[in-house]
This record gives structure tokens, sequence and C-alpha cells, in this order.
């Protein structure tokens, strides 16, 4: 059992709080990320785990034990750090089996265990080097490697994918999640890119200046937003969102005159006139014939002053009267610039936000 | 390749690529000659104040020049064979090796722990600032008030009077027993200041990352920093051994003022004894031997730490 909860967890530097009190259950066996802007506490948080921050106030167990006052050393869990943290005057094999010597763990367990580890993430060709000698991938299995031989109870990472490329940084979130599914240990995974968050863990956990601001399965998390910053964080290109008014029977963009039919089962809408927010995701603005046919349309025109091509799909900036929005060209062609275009907004999609207060006016449950 | 967009390898071949070969070591010729020219106001300073005195010093060991005689006749290796054969030479050597071996161990050891105290803490910078003060303190300046600590009726035997039944008065500078550790402790006072300013500075360099892997990986504070903190600190450890040592190969001011009234004074260090042969028994020739040897070793020192830099280099890297 290696569930790691906190409760109401506080961490103050001096009297500015960086962590504000989170309650948090990360489940045996989860892989949790926690995702955000920098700044937004989530390090700060794994860090508290780790016990290389102390807790300012409130509490953290794993496995069921209070670790509040346990040294680092004593938590039984392992940490890759961004930077890697590889020691530096160590070869690959020493770096792997450093944690176990000074553990006094037997001479033939290391060998086994560092063997094992070597396997998994294939570092054999490179054991008898230094970390200097290593490419950044390389270093990253290291770190790795290092974190497994402990066989924690819990895993953090610690952005341990943002100094690599981008195409070995796919690489490396497929083996991730692969040795979870091999290992089965509890990972928290700290992370600011949300597609690392949404591509690999269980639970998402989204954190803005030391608040959780939501905390679901990804798809859960990107459907059903609870509010707009989580909406405009989870989701690239990120969501439109538009100022809008309620009117008799939906909502309606400022400065554009179509309706957005509202079921007011699905939507707590405020009275006619009240100022609301509109989200619509890229992808929920279909130019006309490329993507899938939206059931409720609302139709309209809208020019094209700059598109973005990425092969399988294109990504247009569009403007209609004082209103502009990003859309999600599927099946893509060329488009001049300046280029008018008829769209087609799925209002089945469609996100409503307390225009003060940011919440969604989604009714629970869906 | 064959795409309009390259040029055709035929043609590639066709270049003479050696044309260009040439073309770059004549750049590179004409940056060295750029070069030469900045440096060659240094070079000439450096060659009449530094190389030729040397040599020069090396030319009148070889030689029998006394002050008021000057240069008389050749006398070939005559200095070193008595440098050899001198008692006073053997004992200057030996006090010198004392010298350096407190100055291979203390100043690194006392620094490293102050160091290793005071990183982190509250009062760091003032602490700092407070072990560092008396290194802007001249040598001699420093010495003269030791001098006075260390006088029969100075301040040091007053204190341990208070702790004794009687009036301590102890000759501490005029005891052959008591003179060599006694100047050490002055000069220590004055010089561990600098081994923990740069000891400070290395340990702020080491990347926390590892200590803190360390310490989650299960390391106590004693494992943390036996086995990560002091290999990644071993180059700056290197760097204060090797200038303590060239110190304590040179050290002169110190002795000089503190040993005034002490009657063996002359046989303190080798530097003492070069300058007591040239300065007062105006011996040239002969000082200028001692001062060769003292320069050889200094060198092979030097040598010694080029060669364990480059090791450690290859360790930590």
């Amino acid at each position: 059992m290696a569930e790691v909860v906190l409760k109401n967890a506080v961490k103050a530097y001096g009297t500015h709080p960086a962590v504000k009190g989170i309650n948090l259950k990360i489940e045996d066996k989860s892989f949790v990320a926690l995702v955000g802007p920098s700044g937004c506490g989530k390090s700060t948080t794994l860090r508290m785990i780790a016990g290389l921050e102390s807790i300012s106030y409130g509490e953290i167990s794993i496995g069921g034990e209070v670790v509040n006052d346990l040294p680092s050393r004593k938590r039984g869990v392992s940490m890759v750090f961004q930077s890697y943290a590889l020691y530096p005057h160590m070869t690959v094999r020493k770096n792997l089996s450093f944690g176990l010597r000074i553990t006094g763990v037997a001479k033939d367990e290391i060998e086994r265990r560092v063997a094992f580890a070597a396997d998994v993430l294939e570092l054999g060709p490179y054991m008898d080097r230094k970390p200097a000698n290593l490419s950044g991938g390389q270093r990253q299995r290291v770190a790795m490697g290092r974190a497994i031989v402990r066989e924690p109870k819990v895993f953090l990472f610690d952005e341990p994918l943002s100094n690599l490329d981008a195409k070995l940084r796919n690489q490396m979130r497929v083996e991730i999640k692969k040795l979870h599914q091999r290992l089965h240990n509890t990972i928290v995974y700290v992370t600011h890119d949300q597609v690392e968050a949404m591509t690999m863990a269980d639970v998402i956990v989204i954190m803005r200046d030391g608040y959780i601001e939501q905390v679901g399965a990804p798809l859960d998390v990107f459907n059903r937003p609870a509010n707009k910053f989580v909406a405009g964080f989870i989701g690239a290109p990120q969501m439109n969102f538009f100022d809008g008014t309620v009117v008799a029977g939906g909502v309606t963009i400022n400065g554009f005159d179509g309706i957005f039919p509202i079921d007011p089962a699905r939507f707590n809408l405020p009275a006619v006139g009240r100022p609301v927010t509109i989200g619509l995701r890229p992808e929920d603005i279909v130019p006309f014939g490329h993507g899938v046919q939206p059931e409720r349309p609302v139709e309209f025109e809208a020019s094209v002053p700059l598109s973005e091509s990425l092969g399988n799909e294109s990504i247009l900036f569009a403007e209609t009267g004082t209103v502009s929005f990003a859309a999600r060209m599927q099946q893509p062609r060329a488009v001049a610039e300046g280029e008018i275009l008829t769209f087609e907004a799925d209002t089945g999609k469609i996100h409503l936000f307390d225009q003060d207060s940011g919440s969604t006016l989604r009714r629970d449950p869906d | 390749m064959t795409s309009p967009h390259n040029m055709p390898d035929a043609d590639l071949r066709k270049l003479d690529f050696s044309r260009y070969a040439e073309q770059e070591r004549r750049e590179r010729r004409r940056s060295m000659w750029t070069a030469l020219g900045f440096m060659s106001p240094a070079i000439v300073l450096v060659s009449f104040f530094l190389l030729y005195p040397v040599a020069y010093n090396v030319y009148i060991s070889f030689t029998r020049w006394r002050r008021f005689t000057g240069f008389d006749e050749w006398g070939g290796l005559s200095q070193y064979q008595r440098l050899l054969g001198n008692p006073n030479f053997s004992e200057a050597m030996a006090n010198t090796i004392i010298w350096v071996g407190v100055s291979l161990v203390l100043p690194v050891a006392i620094g490293l722990f102050i160091a290793v105290m005071l990183r982190g803490q509250k009062m760091e910078e003032t602490a700092k600032s407070i072990f560092f003060l008396p290194r802007i303190l001249a040598p001699t300046a420093a010495g003269v008030m030791w001098f006075y600590v260390y006088a029969p009726d100075g301040v040091l035997n007053s204190i341990l009077s208070l702790f004794a039944a009687e009036p301590v008065s102890i000759g501490w500078l005029y005891n052959e027993n008591t003179i060599t550790p006694s100047i050490i402790v002055a000069y220590l006072w004055q010089t561990v200041g600098l081994a923990m300013v740069l000891l400070l500075l290395g340990l702020a360099a080491v990347p926390k990352d590892p200590l803190e892997a360390a310490s989650v990986e299960g390391a106590t504070r004693w494992q943390i920093f036996r086995h990560v903190t002091l290999p990644l600190l071993l180059p700056t450890i290197l760097v204060v051994v090797i200038l303590s040592v060239l110190a304590g190969f040179t050290v002169f001011d110190h002795i000089w003022v503190m040993a005034r009234d002490f009657p063996g004074k002359r046989t303190l260090s080798l530097t003492v004894y070069m300058y007591v042969e040239a300065f007062d028994r105006s011996s040239w020739a002969y000082a200028s031997a001692i001062a060769v040897v003292l320069g050889v070793i200094v060198l092979s020192v030097t040598w010694l730490q080029v060669i364990l830099q480059d090791r450690i280099d290859r360790m930590t890297k």
C-alpha cells in the first residue's frame, strides 16, 4: 500500500505561501500528474512529498504513515530530477548502485537490481561511462534507473522530460508509461506540459497559484473543466473564450449576431441580459467541409488572416467583426491570406463560465 | 545526391580542397601574429622583470660573486657543493619542509571545517568577513602584532597566568622548540581566511541536485558530504592546497618579523636563510644557489599540481 495523502498541506517561504493548504489523495499504484504553469506550487508539492521541503502546516502521509518529520531517506520514495541530478564523478554503474551501497544492501542483491534496471532501460553498453559522456536521453535513463533500483513505494518525477528534444520526449513518454504498467508503483509526476499530463496520467491535478483547481481523469478534465483556467490550460491550441450575454433560449457572443441555443438542463443559466463567458475549443469550430459535421451547428462566415499548417491539420486564426478565434481545419488545404470561409460552431460542445468567478456553469452530473 | 538543390557530386570532387586548407592556415597564422602584437608589451615586461632576473640569478649561482669583490671567477657547481655540505642549509630545508607539511594540511582542513560549519547559516556573510579580516593586514604588521602577543610579558602569557598559580613568562619566540609552532599559529590566523573563502565558493558551486538526490536515496548528511560533496569539491581543495603549499615554501615576512630576536633565526626557513646570506653576509652566489634550489622545488610542485588537476578533472567530469 503506497497511497499518498495530503491534508491541508501548506508550504510557506517566509510569509509567502507557495502551496495554500491542498487536499489530495493519490491512490496506490496510480499515475498522478501535477500540472500547472510555473510558480503554481506543483514542484513544491512534490518536494514536500519527497522531504526536500519542510511542511509548514498540514500533514502528508505515505502508505498510511505520517511523514512530516521523517527525513527524506526514510520515506521510501525515489525521485527523478529535471536536471537528472546524476553524480558526475561516478560511472553509470556506481550512480545506479549508490543508494543501495550506502544503505547496506547485500552485494549480490545490488548486482541483481542494477542488472534489472540496466536491462529494462537498455543501459548495458554505458555502464562504465560517466554522465558527462552520455547524451541527454541516456542520462535521463540513468536517472530513472537510479529510481528503479531502490524499488520504492512511490516514484516522484520532477519535469523529467523538459530537457529532452521533442522526439526523445515523445519516446520517453511512452517508456515511462510502459514502466508504470510493468512495475505498478505509485507515480507522482510533475510537468508544465499538459500534453504529458494528458497522455501519461490516470489522474490529472491542475494547480494554479498554490491551489488545486481540479482533479480528474484526463478526458474528464478535458471535457468538463471546472473553470475557465482549467479550460484554457488543458488542450492545445487553447480554448477560445468570448464575452457573451444570456438571451432568450441561449447565449450570444458580443459583437456577433448568431444565437447559441442552450439546454437549461445542462447549464445554470443566469438571467437574460446577464454577461457570461463562452468557451469553444478550436476543434469545435469546423471550417465547412473540413472535418466532422457538428450535430447542432451555428453557421457563420469569417475571414482567415493567418493560418498555421501542421501537415495533418491546420490551425486557422479567423475573425468576424470584432470577434477573433482559432479553429482547427482537418483534411487541410492551403488557405489564402484573408480568405473568407464558412465555419460551423458545435453548440453541443459549448462551455459556459461565470464571468466574475470563472467557474463553470455546467450542472453536475452532466 | 542528385537533385537540382545540390551541386553535382562530380563538380564537388573537382574542387581543390588543399587550396582551402592552405587559405585557412594562412588566416590562422595572420591572427597569431596579431595576437602576439597585442601581447608584446606584456612579453617585454615579463622578459625584462622576470625572465631576465631569473636567468641572471641562475648564472650568478655558478660564480663566486660577492658584493664588494663583484664577479671574479666562474665557480661551476661549487656553490651547490657548499650548500649540500652545510648543516645550516639542511636545517633551513628541514624547517621549510615543516612549513610545507603544515601548509599542506592545516589551512585546507581548518578552512574546510569552518566553511562547512558556516555554509547556509544565517551569519555566513558576517562570519566570512570576520575570518577573512586578518588577511587584509600586511604580513609584517600581523607579525609585529603577534610578536607582542608572544612577548614574555605579552597577552598570551598574561592569559596563561590567569590559569596558573604563578606568573607565566614563557619566551615563545626565544626558544627553538616553541618558535616555529608559535609563528605557524600566527601565520594560520592570517591565511586560513582565504582558504575558507575559496572553499565556501567551491561549496556554492557544487550542484544542489545531486545532494538532494542522495538524500532521497537514503544517504545521511555525513554520507552525502563524504560521497558527493567532497569528491565534487576536490578541484577547489586542490587549488587551496597548492596555493598554501607554495605560500609555505616562500613564507618569509612572518618569520622575519617575529623571530627578530631569535639567535637561530637564520635557519628558520630557506627564504630567511637565502635573505641572510644575500643581504647580511653578501654571499650573492651562494644565496643565488639557494634561490635556484627553492625555485626548482616550487616548479616541481607546480608540475605535480598540473598532473593532479588533470586527473581530478577527469574524475569529476
